[in-house]
């Protein structure tokens, strides 16, 4: 179901939008279910907790469904949505800034909802042995804190490039920046990225034999 | 590496070696573009080891990628996401203010239901008659067990599972209490002066 980021609108697709457009909420459902995840994962590493990151998701969407009449295909449909989604965790982080409160959620480990869905996820095979998923978990705080260290923009290029596979061209008008910038930005976040894990996880980023084995 | 040919880079001419690594790594570059950065690479262990470093990192962040759970689904979300964008088309239409809030997930609704002032008042008044019914206040009297509670323990004494002894001294009374529990009468009471 999963399409290439920048493969362009197919016509089951436009039809899909069509349909949206006319008010066919199943329609609409089905455009959802295809981008939905990657939405979620975007906007959690964004903002740093699984509940805001599902209220910004259905936040999108809501905004999506309601701008459809002015989606006009230019770029693919997962560029716009993925576009909408940043938008609004953007605002999410300077609302929370503007209230005083902690900008990116670190506590996310110690959340019930986030070790309920981790149990889920561990049930469909995609978390594997205890011993591994310890340390997977111990991974995935390095950089959960990794990233709440990065500036918002920063961030948002290096989820969109990493996490959800966009292209620079896509990030670019996912953010709406020039492509120079996304590069910088991306140059940038790796940089931060890689100092502060070799501090955190030592023995990870440093030389190139492990990083190639890895993968 | 899963650019679409269309958005491949294929002009890296004035690039630094910072971008033309990130673009490697990331399979932004095309074909040509590939083959000529990689005739560099042979040659040049430092560019090759940053290569490696900056591959280390993307596996990294793919481990974590996989390891996340996918969004929870609530049963007719989209319909609900549906009406929620006509109510707001509506209430803009009609110029009226939306309550945005009201149609967000349930843990934001949970966390402003209890945030109301009058919610929160009444919480505290059922908690308070809930605590006072199952615990009634009463005054310590003579009653030993609550003479304990207010009391120090100065010793415990248990010679066998389920019997003990356990004296108090009374700050008020200036009494040595001793309570003794385990008894085939359901345990007893005695009291002496504090000597």
């Amino acid at each position: 179901m999963m399409r290439s980021p920048s493969e362009p609108i197919t016509y089951m697709e436009e039809d899909l939008i069509q349909r949206s457009r006319a008010g066919d909420s199943d329609a609409f459902a089905a455009l959802v279910e295809e981008h939905r995840d990657a939405m979620y994962h975007l906007a959690w590493r964004m903002v740093g907790s699984p509940e805001d990151a599902a209220d910004l998701v259905q936040e999108a969407f809501v905004r999506a469904y309601r701008s459809l009449d002015r989606f006009e295909g230019r770029s693919s449909f997962r560029t716009w949505v993925h576009r909408i989604t940043v938008h609004c965790c953007l605002n999410h982080l300077r609302r929370r800034k503007r209230k005083g409160e902690v900008a990116y959620q670190e506590e996310w480990m110690d959340n019930p909802g986030y070790q309920e869905r981790a149990g889920e996820a561990r049930l469909h095979g995609r978390i594997d042995r205890p011993d591994q998923a310890a340390d997977r978990s111990d991974l995935t705080a390095a950089i959960e804190g990794a990233l709440g260290e990065l500036s918002p923009d920063h961030r948002a290029a290096f989820l969109l490039r990493e996490y959800n596979g966009l292209s620079y061209k896509e990030i670019a008008e996912a953010t709406g920046v020039s492509m120079g910038t996304v590069m910088s930005r991306l140059h940038y976040a790796r940089k931060a990225l890689q100092e502060i894990l070799m501090e955190r996880i030592p023995g990870h980023t440093r030389g190139r034999e492990r990083g190639v084995e890895s993968q | 590496m899963n650019a679409d040919n269309e958005h491949l880079i294929d002009d890296i001419n004035g690039w630094s070696d910072e971008w033309l690594i990130q673009a490697y790594v990331d399979g932004q570059l095309d074909a040509s573009c590939v083959c000529r950065f990689e005739e560099r690479l042979t040659a040049d262990p430092g560019l090759a080891e940053e290569v490696g470093r900056q591959m280390a990192l993307k596996s990294l962040i793919q481990r974590d990628k996989l390891a996340m759970p996918p969004m929870p689904r609530i049963p007719r979300e989209v319909e609900r996401w549906c009406a929620l964008a006509e109510a707001v088309d509506v209430a803009e239409s009609e110029g009226t203010q939306f309550d945005s809030s009201a149609g967000r997930g349930f843990g934001n609704r949970f966390h402003s239901f209890w945030n109301q002032p009058l919610v929160q008042a009444a919480a505290l008044v059922v908690l308070v008659i809930g605590l006072v019914r199952l615990y009634p206040i009463q005054g310590v009297g003579d009653d030993p067990d609550a003479i304990a509670s207010t009391a120090e323990i100065l010793s415990l004494d248990l010679p066998q599972e389920g019997t003990g002894a356990y004296v108090y001294e009374q700050a008020e009374s200036n009494l040595t209490v001793v309570w003794v529990t385990g008894l085939s009468d359901g345990g007893g009471v005695g009291e002496e002066p504090e000597s």
